[in-house]
C-alpha cells in the first residue's frame, strides 16, 4: 500500500471524484434551506474559499513532498502532537466515509430499493469499498476515470433533460438574503471540500511527479467547479428554491424532473449508474485514508489488521448516521459542516504557519521521509 | 494468497446478497396506473375518494380477435381512505396487481377537494418516489373519478390521450401546461400562486358512418380554462377565453391563432397564426405603488383569408398588425383584470417581478402588504406584432373574375 504511486492524470481526475457525489447530492438542499434562492451564490463562495484552502494544502504538501499530513505534523509539531493529528484525521475520515457512503445508500434506499433493509445496503456498499481498499489505492483511483466520465454523462443527460423547464427568474434577485447570509451558507460546501483537502493531504506523496502540482490542482478544481456548480444552478432554475429546500437528495429530485424527449421520459437508474463510480471513488478513498491514518499513527504494518476491523466500525457509523435521513441531514447541517470547516482550514493553516515560523518551508524537505512517510 | 481468498469470499457474498432483491417486482404483477382522480368522498367529506385507471395489456393487443375486442383497455377502480395513501392501499385489497405510479400520465383533482385544500394531493405525489414530476395535473368541475373513468381520445389508453390533449395546449392557449413540476414550483414559491388547467367532458361524435349516430356520441375530454388558487385553496375558474389572455405571457411560446376582422369586410375574418411570441413583465414604483407593463412581441403569418381583398400586401399586413395588437392587448387586459379584481390572487408572477426588480422595497415593505397591493396595481399592456408573411401567397386573395370583368368593361368603354 505504501509504495503505491498515482499518475498526474489520475490525480487530476481524483479531485472531481472527491467532490462531486456529495456536493450535488445533498449539499445543494442543505444550502437552499439556509439561504433559499441564493444557494448557488453561497455554494460558489464556499467553493472559492475551499479551493483556496486546498491550494494552501498543496503548497504545504509540495514543501514536504514525501510526507502525508500526519508526516508533516510529525516534522512540524513533533511526535505526540502528530499522533493527535492522526487520531483526529482517523475520526474525520471514518465520519467522512459514512457521510459519503450515505450519499449512495440514501439514493438507493429512497428511490430504488425502498423495501430493502437499510443495513443490507450499508453492508454491501462497505464490503465493496473494503474490496477496493484491499486492492490498493491506485486501483481505486483508476476508477476515477470512469467516475469522471460518469460525472460528464450524468451532467449531459441532466442538462438535456431539464433545460426546457429552466427559468432564469428563479435566480433572481441575486444575493437576496445579503452577502453575510451567503458567506454563512457557504460553509456547507466547505464540508465537501474538507473531504478533498484532507484526502489530498494523505494521498499527495503518492503522486509520481509533483512538479507544478499547484497548477494541476487548480485546473482540477476549476473542472470540478464547472461540473458541480451546474447542479445547484439547474436545480434552482428548474425546481426553484422552495422545492429544493424540501428534499434530502435534491439531485434525485432534479432527475425526477428530467425527460429526454417523450421517448425517454425517465432515466433515473441510468443516471445513478453514471453517478456510482464517482461515489465509489470518494467513499473508497476516504476508507483508504482512514486505514492510512491508523497505520501512520500506530505504526501497524499489515494492512489487513486495519482494513477488516475498520469495516466493523464503519458499518454501525454509516448505518446509524442515516438510518433516519432527517438525522443525517441535520448532522450535515450542524455540527459536521462546522467541524469540517474548522479542521480543513485549521490543520493546514496551523501546520503552514508553524512550518513558516520555524523556517521549514525554506528548507529542502525532499529527504524528510521518516517512519510516517509515504 | 489469503488476500485473494478473502477477496473471493467477499465477492461471492456480494453476489449472493443482491440476487434476492427485496424490491423485485415482476412485470406481470404490476398494474401500471395511466391516470388518477382524487375527490372528496360524497359519503363523508373527510375521506378521499381515489379513482385509478390502470392499463390492461390483455385488452390492448394489436392482434384483434373477438375476445380482445370485448375487453377494456383499462381497468378502473376506486376506494376511499382517510388519506390518499390509505385509499390507494384500499385498492390493493381487490386489485390482482400491485399499483405502480411510474407511468402515470395525469392527476385529476375534483373541484370540491381543490376548493377545500389541494395540499394533500401535491404532497402525496411529490412525496411518491415512483411518480415523475412531469406528470400532468388538472382540476375538474366534475367528479375527478368521472373524468378518469371516461373513455376518451383517439389513442388506445385514455390516460395517454389526455396527455396528448395537454401536450398540444400551446396551439389553443385555453389552458397552461400545468405539470407537477410547475405546480410544485409555484406551490413552494414565496411569490406565486397556483394556476392549474381545468378539464371537462363534452359530447363528441366518434366512429362516423354508423347507422345510429346517437350510439356514437361519447364524452370527450377538453381543456376548459384554468383554476385559480390562493395559496392552497381554489378560488374559481378562468374560462377558456380568459385563460387564452394569460397564455400570451405565461404560456410557453404560445402558437395561438387569432381571428381578425377582414380589413375590407367586417363580417369576414382573417386568421393569423402567431409564433415566436415573447413576453416580458416590467415593474416600476410610482410613489411606492408598483405599476406593471406587460410587453408582448411576436411575429405572425396570415393563414386564412375568408374573402377577397384589393389591398396591396403591405397595406394588408399593416392593417392586420394593428388589429392583432389591439385584439391581443384586449384579451390580456380582460384576463388580468379578472384575476386582479375578482380573484385578487397573484397568479401572474407580478410579486416575483417586483421582488426581482425592487428587492429592497419588496423585502422591506411590499411583500407584507402584497395581498392588498396586487389587486390595485396599474397594468399597461404593450403589444408589438409583425406579420412576416402571408403563408405561401404573394398577394392577398384576389377576386380575379371581378378584376377580369372590370378590365373587360374598361376595354369595352
Amino acid at each position: 500500500m505504501t509504495k503505491a504511486k498515482i499518475s498526474r492524470m489520475q490525480y487530476f481526475l481524483l479531485i472531481p471524484n472527491l467532490l462531486f457525489p456529495k456536493a450535488i447530492g445533498i449539499t445543494a438542499g442543505v444550502t437552499a434551506r439556509r439561504v433559499g434562492g441564493d444557494a448557488w451564490t453561497a455554494m460558489s463562495i464556499g467553493f472559492v474559499v475551499g479551493a483556496s484552502i486546498l491550494l494552501l494544502m498543496i503548497l504545504l504538501s509540495s514543501k514536504f513532498p514525501n510526507l502525508t499530513l500526519i508526516g508533516i505534523a510529525d516534522q512540524v509539531l513533533g511526535k505526540w502532537p502528530s499522533k493527535l493529528v492522526g487520531l483526529v484525521l482517523l475520526i474525520f475520515f471514518i465520519i467522512g466515509f459514512a457521510v459519503s457512503a450515505n450519499v449512495m445508500t440514501l439514493h438507493l434506499k429512497e428511490y430504488f430499493l425502498i423495501e430493502t433493509p437499510f443495513i443490507i445496503i450499508c453492508l454491501i456498499y462497505i464490503l465493496l469499498c473494503m474490496y477496493g481498499v484491499a486492492l490498493g489505492v491506485e486501483n481505486i483511483i483508476r476508477y476515477a476515470l470512469l467516475g469522471f466520465l460518469g460525472c460528464l454523462l450524468i451532467n449531459i443527460t441532466m442538462v438535456f433533460g431539464t433545460i426546457n423547464d429552466f427559468e432564469w427568474i428563479n435566480f433572481l434577485p441575486v444575493f437576496d438574503r445579503g452577502l453575510m447570509a451567503n458567506i454563512a451558507g457557504s460553509i456547507y460546501v466547505l464540508g465537501d471540500l474538507a473531504l478533498a483537502i484532507m484526502a489530498i493531504g494523505m494521498i499527495f506523496p503518492m503522486l509520481n511527479d509533483s512538479n507544478k502540482a499547484g497548477w494541476l490542482t487548480f485546473w482540477a478544481l476549476a473542472t470540478s467547479a464547472v461540473i458541480i456548480m451546474i447542479w445547484p444552478i439547474l436545480e434552482l432554475g428548474v425546481m426553484g428554491a422552495g422545492a429544493m429546500e424540501q428534499y434530502v437528495v435534491v439531485c434525485m429530485q432534479q432527475i425526477r424532473c428530467a425527460q429526454l424527449t417523450r421517448f425517454l421520459p425517465r432515466y433515473e437508474l441510468i443516471m445513478v449508474f453514471f453517478f456510482t463510480f464517482a461515489t465509489f471513488v470518494q467513499s473508497a478513498t476516504l476508507y483508504f485514508c482512514a486505514v492510512y491514518s491508523v497505520k501512520q499513527t500506530i505504526s501497524v504494518k499489515k494492512d489487513w489488521y486495519i482494513v477488516v476491523p475498520l469495516a466493523f466500525v464503519l458499518l454501525p457509523v454509516t448505518y446509524f448516521m442515516a438510518r433516519d435521513h432527517n438525522d443525517y441531514v441535520n448532522f450535515l447541517d450542524y455540527p459536521w459542516s462546522q467541524i469540517c470547516t474548522a479542521l480543513s482550514i485549521g490543520i493546514p493553516l496551523l501546520l503552514f504557519i508553524i512550518a513558516l515560523v520555524r523556517g521549514q518551508l525554506m528548507k529542502d524537505n525532499q529527504s524528510a521521509a521518516g517512519s510516517s512517510s509515504a | 494468497m489469503i488476500r485473494k481468498l478473502v477477496a473471493s469470499i467477499l465477492l461471492i457474498i456480494t453476489l449472493v446478497i443482491p440476487s434476492g432483491c427485496w424490491d423485485m417486482r415482476e412485470i406481470n404483477e404490476i398494474g401500471l396506473v395511466m391516470a388518477v382522480g382524487i375527490d372528496k368522498s360524497p359519503r363523508d367529506p373527510n375521506l378521499f375518494l381515489v379513482t385509478v385507471q390502470v392499463a390492461n395489456p390483455q385488452g390492448s393487443g394489436s392482434s384483434g380477435g373477438e375476445k380482445q375486442k370485448n375487453e377494456s383497455q383499462v381497468w378502473i377502480a376506486n376506494a376511499e381512505g382517510k388519506t390518499i395513501f390509505d385509499a390507494i392501499r384500499e385498492i390493493a385489497r381487490f386489485s390482482s396487481q400491485r399499483i405502480m405510479w411510474a407511468h402515470n400520465n395525469i392527476i385529476v383533482v375534483g373541484e370540491s377537494l381543490a376548493r377545500d385544500d389541494i395540499t394533500p394531493v401535491i404532497d402525496f405525489f411529490t412525496h411518491n418516489h415512483e411518480l415523475r414530476m412531469k406528470t400532468w395535473m388538472a382540476v375538474t368541475p366534475l367528479s375527478a373519478g368521472d373524468v378518469v373513468s371516461s373513455n376518451v381520445g383517439m389513442g388506445n389508453a385514455p390516460g395517454r390521450s389526455i396527455t396528448e390533449v395537454f401536450r398540444f395546449q400551446n396551439l389553443t392557449g385555453l389552458g397552461l401546461p400545468s405539470d407537477l413540476l410547475n405546480v410544485y414550483h409555484d406551490f413552494t414559491s414565496e411569490n406565486n400562486n397556483l394556476l392549474i388547467s381545468s378539464l371537462t367532458l363534452n359530447e363528441a361524435l366518434t366512429q362516423a358512418g354508423l347507422a345510429d349516430i346517437s350510439e356514437n356520441i361519447v364524452e370527450q375530454i377538453e381543456v376548459s380554462g384554468l383554476a385559480v388558487f390562493d395559496k392552497n385553496r381554489m378560488l374559481g375558474y378562468l374560462t377558456a377565453d380568459e385563460a387564452r389572455g394569460l397564455s400570451w405571457f405565461l404560456g410557453e411560446s404560445p402558437n395561438l391563432v387569432i381571428s381578425l376582422p377582414h380589413p375590407q369586410n367586417q363580417n369576414k375574418s382573417v386568421a393569423v397564426e402567431m409564433n415566436a411570441v415573447k413576453a416580458k413583465i416590467d415593474s416600476r414604483l410610482n410613489q411606492g405603488a408598483p405599476e406593471f407593463t406587460i410587453e408582448i412581441s411576436g411575429s405572425g403569418h396570415i393563414s386564412e383569408e375568408d374573402t377577397f381583398s384589393s389591398l396591396t400586401i403591405n397595406e394588408f399586413k399593416s392593417t392586420l398588425e394593428n388589429l392583432a395588437e389591439q385584439q391581443i392587448a384586449a384579451e390580456i387586459r380582460s384576463s388580468v383584470s379578472k384575476v386582479q379584481k375578482e380573484y385578487r390572487s397573484d397568479v401572474l408572477r407580478f410579486g416575483k417581478t417586483v421582488h426581482v426588480q425592487h428587492k429592497k422595497e419588496w423585502n422591506r415593505d411590499l411583500k407584507y402588504r402584497w395581498a392588498e397591493i396586487f389587486p390595485e396595481s396599474e397594468v399597461e399592456v404593450v403589444v408589438k406584432v409583425s406579420i412576416e408573411s402571408s403563408t405561401l401567397n404573394q398577394v392577398p386573395l384576389r377576386n380575379y373574375k371581378e378584376l377580369a370583368n372590370t378590365n373587360d368593361q374598361s376595354q369595352d368603354k
